[in-house]
Parts: C-alpha cells; sequence; structure tokens
C-alpha cells in the first residue's frame, strides 16, 4: 500500500514538472517568473512582472493547450490499459476497438462533405459520433447469445477499421482543395495547434469523469487478467456485465479525446506497458499511474512538437511515434532475450 | 446440496452432500470436466436444473455462487506478472464488497491457505516464474482462500510431484471433515481417487456409469468396458485405497454409443 | 454614370464623417500575416505595418521583397509570437482557422481573407483593408489605377480573336470558373478552356481531358521551387505533342508570383498574359 502510494507520489511531481516546463516553452521566450506571476490572479497594487501580452500567451495560449494534452495523453494511457486487461493482451490499445479508425473518418467526412464549414464543433461532434458508433457496432458483431468471445471482438476490430480506414482514404482522394487536405492530414497525425480552452471545456468533463469511472473496476480487471475469463466467473465477476461497462465507458473517453486531439497512437498500447514495468500488474496502481504516466508523456511530447523545430510545428503523432517505436523495439528485444534464456 | 441437468443428448442425475469428497472419473471426453462447469455455473444446461443447497443455481447471482462454490482449473493462466501472495488474496473477492478494502480477517484467512497449500515461501513471487505445478498450488490456495462450501477441482494433480500430489489431497480430504466442505475432484488417476475419495463418479460418454465406493465402481469389468484395458485390481491395504495393475489394452471392437 | 458619381461621393461623405470619430481607433500596430494583405497593406500604408509574412522576401512568392525591406519583422500563423507583437489589427488568411479563431479569443481585432474567388474580390479587399487601417482614400486610388490599366489591355484585345487558354500547375491544378485567374484569362483577350469545361474553383483535370480540350495556349508558372522538372516534363510528355498549344509553342510560363497573387498586383499577371496572348497588339508597350 505504501508502495502503491509512493509511486502515484512520484508520478504526480513528474506531471507537475512537466506541466511547468510546457508551461515556459513556446515559440516566444517567457522568462520563468513572468510565468509563474502570470499564472498567479493579479492583485492591486503590486507590481508582478508580467506583461499583458505575457499573460495573454502564458494563460490563453499555453496553459489550455498544456492541460488538454494531459487529459489527452492521461485518457489514452488509461483506456490503453483497460483494454490491455480485458484482452489480457499487452499489445492492446484503444485503435483495437475501432475508435481511431472511426474518429477519423469521422473528421475526414465532416470536412470534406463541407459540414465543418458551418459550425466549429461539427468536426470534433462528428469524429465523436463515429469513433463511439464504430464500437457499438463491433460489440452488436461480437455478441451472440449474450456473450462477447474476445477473439470474435478482436475480429470485427480489424474488419470495421480496415473498412474505415478504405473510406477515409477514398474521401481523401476525392478532397480537391489543398489547403483542406493538408489540414485534414495534419488532423489524421495528431495535433494541439490552435486547441485552447473550448476545446478543453468540451472535452474535460466526459474524459475525467469516464476515467474516474474506469478507475472503479480495477479490481474486476484485476481478477480478469490474473484469473482469466472462466477464473474472474468463478470469483463472482460478471463478465458480460463488466465487458460491456468497460468497452462503452472506454470508447466514450477515448472518443472524446481523440475528437479534438486527432488520432495520436503509441500512447494507449507503451505508457501502461512502461508503467507495468515499474510498478506492476495491480489495476489498482496501474490504472491511475497509467493516467498520470500518459498525461505527463503527451505534455512532454506536445513540448517537443512545438519547440523541436523552428521552422514548423511537429505533428503530435510522428513524435508519439518517434519515441515509440525504439521503446517497442527495446521491448521486443527484452522478449526475445527472455525467451531464448529459458 | 443436489444437482440434476441433462447435457445435450444425455442426462445425468446427481446429488452431493456435504462432508463428501467424490471423486470424479472417466476417459478423456467422458464429460468430467463439462460436469464440473455446470456445477460451477460456468455453462448453462439445455435442460433440467442446479441447485445449490436447495435455491436454484440459475437464479443466483454469479457473486452469491461464488461465496459458495470454488473452482480449482486444469490450467492457470499466467499472462501477467501477479505476484503468488497477490493471486491468492483475489480468493476473498466474492466476500467482499467493491468498495471495501481487504481486512484482517481477509488476510488471515488467505495466509492460513497458502500455509495449507505450502505456498506461503512463493507468495512473493510473479506466478509467471512459477513452475505449472507451483501454479496449480497457488490457485488452490485461492480456492481454499474462498471459503467454500463446494470446492470443484480438474484434474489439481496433473502437474505435480507425488509429494506435492499426495499433500494436496491430503489437505482437501482434511478439510472436507474439519469443515463439512463438499470436494469433487476430476481425478484421471485411478489409484489415488480410490484412496482420497470415499465415493467414485465414473462417467462415459456423456453418462453416469457407477456411482459408489471405490471397491464397487472399479471392478475389472468397469475397466474394460470404460476403460478398454484388462486390469488388475486388489485392495491396498497400505494406502487405504486400491492397487490397479493395466495389463493390457483391449482389441477395438465396433463401437456402438 | 452620374448616379455612380453620387452614390461614391456619399460613400466618402460617410466615411469621411465617420473618419474622426474612429481616429483613436486606427490601427496603429499593424500584423499581415498573408502574402496578398502583405502586397496590399506595404501599398496602403507601410508607416503603420509592424510585421509581414515570412513569404515577403521571397522573389519566387512576393512582388515587394523591396518594399517589405523596411519592415523588421517576420510572422507566421503562431498566435504566440503574433501576440507578442502587440497588435491592434491582424490581417491572416482563411485557412489559418484556429490560429485567427484564439486571436479573437484573446479579444484582437482579426480580418480573415477567404475566397480568392475574382479580380472584383481583389478590389473589394483593397476597399475592405483601407477602410480598415483608415485609408479609404488611398485604396480608393489604387482600385481605380488598377481599373484604368485593366481597361488599357481590353481595349488593345478588344478586336482580336480571342485563343482557347489552360491553366496548367504541378498534379494537374487548372483554375476553372470562380478563381482569379479566370478573370485574368477573360481581360486579357483569352477563353478560359476550364471554364469552359465546367470546371468551378481549382481543380485537377486529366490528361486525357487536357488532350481533348486542345487548348490554343497553355500558362504556367515558371517556379521551379516546388515542382522541379514540371514544366519540362510538361513538354517532353509524347500525348502532349499532339495538342495545339504545345505545337504551335504557345505554352507561357509566368513568373511564380504572378500566377499566385492575390492583390493588386494581379494587373501585372492581365498585362504579361496579354503580351503573350496578343503580342501584335502589345509591341513596345508594356513589359
Amino acid at each position: 500500500m505504501k508502495r502503491r502510494a509512493r509511486t502515484l507520489g512520484v508520478l504526480v511531481v513528474v506531471l507537475a514538472l512537466s506541466v511547468f516546463a510546457a508551461l515556459l516553452s513556446g515559440s516566444v521566450s517567457v522568462p520563468a517568473r513572468a510565468v509563474a506571476a502570470a499564472l498567479i490572479e493579479p492583485v492591486p497594487g503590486v507590481d508582478f512582472e508580467v506583461t499583458p501580452s505575457q499573460r495573454a500567451i502564458v494563460v490563453h495560449l499555453r496553459l489550455p493547450r498544456v492541460l488538454l494534452a494531459a487529459v489527452v495523453g492521461g485518457s489514452l494511457a488509461l483506456s490503453g490499459a483497460v483494454l490491455q486487461g480485458l484482452f489480457r493482451n499487452p499489445m492492446a490499445d484503444p485503435g483495437i476497438i475501432g475508435i481511431s479508425s472511426g474518429a477519423a473518418f469521422g473528421a475526414v467526412f465532416a470536412v470534406t462533405s463541407g459540414l465543418a464549414l458551418t459550425r466549429p464543433w461539427t468536426l470534433p461532434l462528428c469524429a465523436f459520433v463515429v469513433a463511439t458508433a464504430t464500437t457499438f457496432a463491433i460489440y452488436r458483431l461480437a455478441t451472440r447469445g449474450g456473450r462477447t468471445p474476445l477473439a470474435a471482438l478482436l475480429l470485427a476490430g480489424l474488419a470495421l477499421s480496415a473498412l474505415l480506414s478504405a473510406l477515409t482514404s477514398f474521401l481523401l482522394g476525392l478532397a480537391q482543395n489543398l489547403l483542406i487536405l493538408r489540414e485534414l492530414i495534419f488532423w489524421l497525425l495528431g495535433g494541439l495547434d490552435g486547441r485552447g480552452w473550448p476545446h478543453l471545456r468540451l472535452v474535460a468533463l466526459p474524459a475525467l469523469a469516464g476515467s474516474a469511472a474506469l478507475f472503479l473496476f480495477a479490481r474486476d480487471l484485476n481478477l480478469l487478467a490474473a484469473s482469466g475469463e472462466e477464473g474472474a466467473r468463478s470469483l463472482g465477476v460478471e463478465l458480460q456485465r463488466l465487458k460491456r461497462w468497460l468497452l462503452v465507458v472506454t470508447a466514450l473517453v477515448t472518443g472524446a479525446v481523440v475528437s479534438v486531439s486527432g488520432t495520436i497512437g503509441f500512447v494507449g498500447l507503451l505508457v501502461p506497458h512502461a508503467v507495468r514495468l515499474v510498478a506492476g500488474p495491480d489495476h489498482r496502481v496501474l490504472l491511475p499511474a497509467s493516467f498520470l504516466g500518459g498525461a505527463s508523456f503527451l505534455v512532454l511530447a506536445d513540448l517537443l512538437a512545438r519547440t523541436l523545430s523552428p521552422r514548423e510545428e511537429l505533428r503530435l503523432g510522428v513524435v508519439t511515434a518517434a519515441v515509440g517505436v525504439p521503446f517497442f523495439l527495446f521491448l521486443l528485444q527484452r522478449h526475445r532475450a527472455y525467451a531464448e534464456a529459458v | 446440496m443436489g444437482w440434476a441437468q441433462w447435457p445435450a443428448g444425455r442426462s445425468v442425475d446427481l446429488a452431493i452432500g456435504a462432508g463428501e469428497m467424490v471423486g470424479l472419473i472417466g476417459p478423456n471426453g467422458a464429460g468430467k470436466t463439462t460436469l464440473l462447469r455446470l456445477m460451477a455455473r460456468l455453462l448453462a444446461p439445455t435442460g433440467g436444473a442446479l441447485w445449490l443447497d436447495g435455491a436454484a443455481l440459475a437464479t443466483l447471482s454469479q457473486r452469491a455462487v461464488a461465496r459458495h462454490v470454488a473452482v480449482v482449473a486444469q490450467a492457470a493462466p499466467a499472462d501477467f506478472a501477479f505476484a503468488a501472495g497477490d493471486v491468492v488474496r483475489m480468493g476473498r473477492h466474492p466476500h467482499r464488497g467493491r468498495f471495501e478494502g481487504e481486512s484482517a480477517e481477509d488476510e488471515a484467512i488467505a495466509r492460513a491457505a497458502m500455509t495449507m497449500t505450502d505456498t506461503a515461501t512463493l507468495a512473493g513471487r510473479p506466478i509467471t516464474e512459477l513452475s505449472a505445478g507451483e501454479r496449480q498450488r497457488v490457485s488452490l490456495a485461492r480456492a481454499l482462500a474462498q471459503a467454500p462450501r463446494l470446492l470443484l477441482l480438474d484434474e489439481p494433480t496433473a502437474n505435480l510431484d507425488p509429494r506435492h500430489q499426495i499433500k494436496g489431497l491430503e489437505c482437501i480430504r482434511r478439510l472436507v471433515r474439519e469443515t463439512r466442505m463438499a470436494a469433487v475432484a476430476a481425478l484421471h488417476d485411478l489409484e489415488l481417487a480410490s484412496r482420497y475419495c470415499a465415493r467414485l463418479v465414473l462417467m462415459d460418454f456423456g453418462a453416469v456409469v457407477a456411482d459408489g465406493p471405490p471397491v464397487e465402481v472399479l471392478t475389472p469389468e468397469r475397466l474394460r468396458t470404460v476403460y478398454g484395458v484388462v486390469a488388475h485390481v486388489v485392495p491396498n491395504a497400505a494406502t487405504g485405497g486400491l492397487s490397479i495393475t493395466v495389463l493390457e489394452a483391449v482389441e477395438e471392437e465396433a463401437t456402438t454409443s | 454614370m452620374k448616379p455612380r458619381f453620387l452614390i461614391l461621393a456619399l460613400v466618402i461623405f460617410v466615411v469621411a464623417a465617420a473618419v474622426p470619430s474612429r481616429a483613436e481607433q486606427l490601427p496603429q500596430r499593424i500584423v499581415s500575416v498573408n502574402i496578398a494583405s502583405d502586397e496590399i497593406l506595404l501599398a496602403l500604408i507601410p508607416e503603420w505595418l509592424v510585421a509581414v509574412s515570412v513569404l515577403a522576401d521571397d522573389p519566387e512568392v512576393s512582388g515587394v521583397v523591396q518594399e517589405a525591406r523596411a519592415i523588421p519583422v517576420r510572422v507566421k500563423a503562431d498566435a504566440e509570437r503574433i501576440v507578442d507583437l502587440r497588435p491592434d489589427l491582424v490581417v491572416i488568411g482563411g485557412h489559418s482557422f484556429h490560429v485567427a479563431s484564439q486571436l479573437r479569443q484573446l479579444g484582437l481585432r482579426v480580418i480573415t481573407i477567404e475566397g480568392f474567388e475574382s479580380i472584383g474580390w481583389i478590389e473589394q479587399l483593397v476597399h475592405t483593408l483601407g477602410h480598415a487601417v483608415g485609408a479609404p482614400a488611398r485604396a480608393e486610388r489604387l482600385v481605380a489605377e488598377v481599373r484604368e490599366r485593366l481597361r488599357n489591355v481590353e481595349e488593345r484585345v478588344a478586336a482580336r480573336p480571342r485563343p482557347r487558354v489552360l491553366t496548367y500547375a504541378p498534379s494537374g491544378y487548372t483554375d476553372g470558373r470562380r478563381t482569379i485567374l479566370d478573370d485574368v484569362i477573360r481581360v486579357a483577350g483569352g477563353d478560359n478552356v476550364a471554364a469552359a469545361l465546367g470546371i468551378v474553383g481549382g481543380r485537377q483535370i486529366s490528361l486525357e481531358q487536357v488532350i481533348a480540350a486542345d487548348p490554343d495556349a497553355v500558362v504556367m508558372s515558371a517556379s521551379q521551387r516546388w515542382a522541379p522538372g514540371f514544366q519540362s516534363e510538361f513538354f517532353a510528355h509524347p500525348a502532349l505533342r499532339t495538342v495545339r498549344a504545345v505545337r504551335d509553342r504557345r505554352v507561357h510560363q509566368l513568373p511564380g508570383r504572378l500566377m499566385i497573387t492575390a492583390s493588386h498586383h494581379i494587373v501585372e499577371t492581365v498585362e504579361a498574359l496579354a503580351a503573350r496572348l496578343h503580342p501584335a497588339a502589345f509591341t513596345g508597350a508594356v513589359r
């Protein structure tokens, strides 16, 4: 118990440091004192050494974006951890239930059909609706006689993702306006550029409420991961209901964040993995630790995306892949070494 | 406790009482595992019904069943590196509310289960590093931690060395006597079954062929018709069970079933 | 003619009456993040321009490289940089809608440039920007100058037979109705093939369609920057050799910046194209 608290405590500190580091960085250099001063409400009579434009930059441009990165990263990592426990497969990630391909199709459809031009929220709304509808469809396809075999869920997910990818490519091919195409591709590669308080307000409630709900299933996930489906049932887990709840809440959480951030890979897959290596498979610590770890990871990735290249902002999905792939290979290496040693 | 159900095409009528240790025997594919799963409510019968302590099994919640019935499965999965002690403690899950933590009593019960199964020294080790036999004992400890009224075991001695085979079955027999727990174990080792189980249920092709004390069930004729072997059966004074020596396999006749 | 004059006078009167009351609101720190507004604002009020876009220094894209030297700061669609300049007016392209909305939320005055549909649209843009920066008279003069020069070209090519002209860009993009180049072709004395084919806006056209349309003249950018070899590939393509424009050597390359400009500099594009389509009408008069 003490070890659990210590791990989470360390992760909270890491997140706080990441957030502050991200607030310090941007295309305009704002000194640390000014950043700190900008975050505190102005007190009349006390001079805080921060200009109005600095305050505007820190509070209205950087702060919401950094907080959004934390919420998105945390939600994706948590969803990944939940799905890995549910499928008892460390290779699972939110894409497995069709969220990524659904959101991508929704977004591309919204833009190419002209719907996104009517109101600014049409794009996230379309992405969210199609993403959750996809998960629902996958669940229905895989469920027969009140049971949802995991293998069927996987296959249905693969099939539907492939279909949606094809449709998305089809729509992209039809697009004639080069600027719109560029925007779409940027969305598909993931990014938080231009996201501010309105986006955060839209996403924070479903993402955080859903994440809190997922924490409640830690014990059930432990049983599932340790004993298998039948073992968990023999220990009193209402398996079908558990699967349904986990799928619904995960879809809502992931759908909500992906609709604003675009599809970002590797966070949902690798952060839970890394956390499991350090903190063990107990979901009571794994779930909150994944959330915190994912939040820090994406905050730092967004920091890199903004500041690495002076010319153009890097796409978030590219940064997470650049970090993710070497880690992936490292894991593979470790696994192979282990297998050879045995 | 009474059970009655009809698996596909066949019917079985069976009653298990408290304090009974029943050995479930029969060749591969006879339906032993299916029967155990039906009793654990992991499967629903296609006809008939099962009762647990007078209550129809189908009306009970999964959790309620889990408070009374524990299952030790044939193979224990080891995908994630949970510590053995944590796995055993999971056996207390049916007795705890969603938001309750672990009590001292839960801890004590789990520890006692580990002592009984000789797994106390394994408590801190991840199950992915344990041998199949050690994992089997951990599964047994977890089932015992559930404090069940009915313990169902599917080939519990399959991966164990002789010492642990004996210790495991001893422990179960003692618990059955002391706590009036009922145990039903599917066993392939007929000598062990005859030694530890006061009652044997012999199955073949999904039906019960014989039900009674070992000396009545394991006759050379039964062994011939059900197992297809010629065997020599004598009581073993040293163990209290039977000694079965398989002499030869019977020539295959045209099968009718 | 007379009613028009009256309306014009009315507009000037209204604007003049409005000017004193808006004197304190006239922007004095203007940031331009778009090459079209760079060119227009540098012609209208260079004295109040604080920053222009990074494209302004690139001769392949900008017609105001010289004038931009007087403006010290370069900017792109980066909200932080823009806010740091403490502007009171930002002019930005419509495709940067994220940045534009962020700036608006911070309370900044933002003009987004969208449309790019015709020369009339350009005139409207000059007027809009002129009013926004408090220089409506200068804007009026600029537009009048443009109209004068365009009228000049129209008169010269009026009686001449109109060649069928196609614009062509990398990836097969051409300009149909409701584009600036469509107007350019018309004023320069040609008929837009893409418009005749029913194309609206900037769209791709297949090589088959090009060959079937068989234009008399083709216009493309001379710029090598973004698709090097594009021009030589066009000439070398065996299937295109049968096209009249290629046979008669009437594939005209105009400087890149003239092909993409959306400011009053469009006049230069018209003049350059007209001189190539009807060389006889422009001997010695225009470059």
